[in-house]
C-alpha cells in the first residue's frame, strides 16, 4: 500500500516523497481563475492560501521534484459539481496540468466534469473523489463506465463493505481509504454549503440544540418522574449533547490539534486498520490536510510510514494495534473510539 | 401544478387522507396558504412515498405494497423515495425496486445515489428515475446571504445553477432516462434559466437540505460512548420519527434569517422556510415552469 500524501510546495513534495509518501495530492488556486470567477468559486474544495499550489510554474516545479523521488502526483478538482460555464476553463487548465506539468491524475467527483474531461483527454486518469460518495458496489459500476481508474472511499465506509465493493469492482480499478487527521461529521459528498462562506458549518459554530418532540409521538418512559427533561434510558440530551462536542473536538477538531507525546497528530485515524485495509485490496491510504502546517505533514507522512513498516514486517492485526496505540501515546483517546475511522 | 404529498414511512400513510394533518402546524398552514394562494385550491395527485436521507429508514416491501395500495385506491400517482445507500441499503433497495416493477412497471423513483440509478437501468429499466435533490449539487448555504457580501450579477447565476444543466450531464442523464430533477428552494433563489436545462423539474417545500450524513446524531442518544457518532450494520429504533433539534448559534456566526430556520431530524441538517420566502420561491417557480411541488410534511 501507497501513502497519499497532502502537499502545496515543491519544499513539502521534495521533504514528503523523501519521507515515505509515493503519491502526493494538491489542489490548485490560479490568480487568473480567481480574478475571472471570483474569490468564492473554488476550483476545489479549500480556497485560496495554504490549502493550494498558486500558479501552473509551481504545479511544474513540484511535479519534477516529485517524480524524481520517484511520487506520482494528483491534482484535486472535487467539487461535487460545476457550474457548466466552468467546464471549458476547467478542461484548460487541466490540459495544462496534465501536458505542461505532467501531473498524473485527476481528483474528481462531478460526473459531468468527468465525462467532460474524458471527451476533451481520452488519456486522462480520473479518480473518483470521496465527494462522490461511491459507498456501494453499483456506483463503482456508474463511475467504471467513464473509464476511471481510482475509487476514493469516503469517511467511515465499513471494511466489510469495502471488501464486498472491492470484490465486485473488478480488477482494473483501484482503492483508496482515508488514513489520518479531519473526520467530518456529515457525508462530504451530501453537503451542500461551502466553507468559503465560514467554514465547516456542520460544526464551526458550536451549535446548541434543543430537542423538540412532535405532536402525537410521546412515550412513557422519556421523562423520570417528576422531570421534565427528555431522556433515553438513563441519557438526558444534554449529557449526550456534550459527549457529542467531545467527538467532535477529538474526532473532527483533532484533538484540538494537538500533538501527541511523541509528536505525532492526532484526530481521526485508521491504523488499525491497516492489515484489514490490505487484505481487503485498498492500496493508497489517504493522509488529509493540505492546509496544514508542513510539521503536521511530516509527522503524518511518518506516523503512516512507521505502521506500514510494522504491518509489512508481518506483524498481526493485534500487534499493529497495539503498536499503533503505544506510538500515538493517547490510549485514552485511542479507548474512546472517537478519533477511529474504522471501529 | 403536480401537488405530491410526501409520506416519509409506512406509518404515515395515514397522511394520504388527511394531508395537512388533523392539528395544522404553523408550517404546514403556511405552506397552505402560500400554496392556494397562488394556485387555488389544491388536491394530491401524487405520493412520494419513502425519504432520502437514511438507508435505515427504508420501507418494508410490505409497507411498500399498503403504499401503493392506497395511491392506487386514493387515486395518486405513485413514486418511491430512495436515500444513498452503503451495499446494506442496496440490496434493500434492489428488492423494493423489483417489487415495484412488478406492482407498477413504469413507477417513479427518486433517485439520491448514482448506484441506485445504475441499478434502475441494470435491473428494472420500465421503472421512472427522477434525479432527487441530493444529486442536484447546488449549494443550499444559508451562510451565503448572510455573512459576506452578497453574491450579484454573474457570480449570482453561477451560484443558482448546477452541473446538471450542462450537456455532458444532460448526456450522461438522457443516457440513463432520467426526465426529471428535482430541486430546493436555495438561499440565493432558483435559477431563471431553469427551462434551459431541459428537463421537468420539481421543488420541495418547506425543507430545503444542507447536509445530511451516516452518523446521526439521534440515533447515538442513549448508547454507550463506544457505540456513539459512528456508522453501524443492521437496524436502528428510529428517534428521528419523534424529534426535532432546533439550532442555534450562541455566538452569533450564522446569523438569523427571516427567511428559515435551521433545524436537524435525524441524521439531517434542514433549513425550513418561512411564508414570505415561500410565496416568493413560488411566484419564481410558477414563472420558470416548475411542473411539480413536493410538501413535505416531515422530510424524515
Amino acid at each position: 500500500m501507497k501513502i497519499l500524501a497532502p502537499v502545496n510546495s515543491v519544499k513539502e513534495a521534495k521533504i514528503l516523497s523523501k519521507l515515505g509518501a509515493e503519491e502526493l495530492y494538491c489542489g490548485l488556486s490560479e490568480r487568473a481563475w480567481r480574478k475571472s470567477h471570483g474569490q468564492d468559486f473554488w476550483i476545489s474544495r479549500r480556497g485560496p492560501g495554504n490549502a493550494n499550489v498558486e500558479s501552473l510554474k509551481e504545479l511544474h516545479k513540484l511535479v519534477v521534484v516529485a517524480h524524481k523521488a520517484g511520487s506520482q502526483v494528483f491534482l484535486t478538482l472535487n467539487q461535487p459539481g460545476y457550474a457548466p460555464e466552468l467546464y471549458e476553463d476547467i478542461l484548460t487548465t487541466v490540459r495544462q496540468a496534465q501536458e505542461y506539468c505532467g501531473v498524473d491524475a485527476f481528483i474528481v467527483a462531478d460526473p459531468g466534469l468527468i465525462r467532460f474531461l474524458k471527451e476533451g483527454l481520452p488519456d486522462l486518469v480520473i479518480h473518483v473523489s470521496s465527494l462522490a460518495a461511491v459507498l456501494n458496489s453499483a456506483t463503482v459500476s456508474f463511475f467504471s463506465q467513464m473509464g476511471v481508474k481510482r475509487i476514493i472511499f469516503p469517511r467511515y465506509v465499513e471494511l466489510e463493505t469495502m471488501r464486498s465493493i472491492i470484490d465486485q469492482g473488478g480488477d482494473q480499478i483501484e482503492y483508496e481509504a482515508f488514513m489520518l487527521n479531519d473526520g467530518c461529521v456529515f457525508e462530504e459528498g451530501y453537503c451542500h454549503v461551502s466553507h468559503a462562506f465560514g467554514g465547516a458549518f456542520c460544526h464551526s459554530p458550536p451549535w446548541d440544540y434543543k430537542p423538540i418532540k412532535i405532536q402525537g409521538t410521546e412515550r412513557d418512559d422519556e421523562h423520570l418522574p417528576g422531570e421534565g427533561v427528555l431522556r433515553v434510558g438513563k441519557e438526558t440530551f444534554q449529557e449526550h449533547l456534550d459527549e457529542y462536542r467531545r467527538w467532535i473536538y477529538i474526532g473532527i477538531h483533532n484533538a484540538g490539534g494537538r500533538l501527541g507525546p511523541r509528536g505525532y497528530p492526532l484526530g481521526m485515524c485508521g491504523l488499525c486498520a491497516l492489515n484489514q485495509l490490505k487484505e481487503v485490496g485498498v492500496m493508497s491510504l489517504k493522509i488529509v490536510g493540505r492546509e496544514a502546517p508542513l510539521k503536521k505533514k511530516i509527522a503524518s507522512v511518518k506516523l503512516v510510514k512507521e505502521m506500514l513498516d510494522y504491518m509489512e514486517a508481518g506483524h498481526s492485526q493485534e500487534d499493529v494495534r497495539a503498536q499503533a496505540k503505544l506510538i500515538k501515546g493517547v490510549t485514552d483517546l485511542c479507548e474512546s473510539g472517537y478519533m477511529c475511522y474504522y471501529r | 401544478m403536480e401537488w405530491a404529498l410526501s409520506i416519509p414511512r409506512g406509518e404515515a400513510l395515514a397522511w394520504a387522507e388527511e394531508p395537512w394533518g388533523i392539528n395544522e402546524t404553523d408550517t404546514m398552514r403556511d405552506v397552505r396558504e402560500v400554496c392556494e394562494g397562488q394556485l387555488g385550491p389544491m388536491k394530491f395527485t401524487r405520493m412520494y412515498f419513502g425519504q432520502e436521507f437514511c438507508e435505515k429508514a427504508l420501507p418494508s416491501q410490505k409497507e411498500l405494497d399498503q403504499a401503493v395500495a392506497l395511491a392506487e385506491r386514493l387515486g395518486m400517482n405513485f413514486t418511491l423515495v430512495t436515500p444513498y445507500v452503503t451495499e446494506e441499503g442496496l440490496q434493500v433497495v434492489k428488492r423494493l425496486l423489483k417489487q415495484l416493477m412488478h406492482r407498477q412497471p413504469m413507477a417513479e423513483v427518486v433517485v439520491n445515489d448514482w448506484g441506485v440509478l445504475q441499478i434502475i437501468a441494470e435491473d428494472c429499466p420500465t421503472l421512472t428515475p427522477v434525479l432527487g435533490r441530493l444529486l442536484n449539487k447546488i449549494l443550499r448555504d444559508p451562510r451565503m446571504f448572510t455573512q459576506r457580501k452578497k453574491p450579484e450579477g454573474a457570480a449570482l447565476e453561477r451560484f443558482r445553477t448546477s452541473s446538471v444543466a450542462g450537456a455532458p450531464m444532460q448526456d450522461l442523464l438522457t443516457q440513463y432516462k432520467v426526465r426529471r430533477v428535482e430541486l430546493d428552494l436555495p438561499p440565493q433563489g432558483l435559477d431563471h434559466h431553469l427551462p434551459d436545462w431541459g428537463y421537468r423539474s420539481s421543488l420541495y417545500f418547506p425543507y430545503g437540505v444542507i447536509m445530511t450524513g451516516r452518523i446521526c446524531l439521534l440515533h447515538s442518544w442513549g448508547l454507550e460512548g463506544d457505540q456513539k457518532f459512528k456508522v453501524f450494520s443492521g437496524g436502528c429504533d428510529r428517534k428521528c420519527r419523534f424529534y426535532w433539534l432546533e439550532m442555534s448559534d450562541p455566538s452569533h456566526q450564522v446569523k438569523n434569517s427571516n427567511d428559515w430556520d435551521i433545524l436537524q431530524k435525524g441524521n439531517t441538517i434542514f433549513y425550513r422556510e418561512h411564508q414570505a420566502f415561500l410565496k416568493a420561491g413560488l411566484e419564481t417557480a410558477i414563472r420558470i415552469g416548475v411542473t411539480r411541488v413536493v410538501i413535505q410534511r416531515e422530510p424524515i
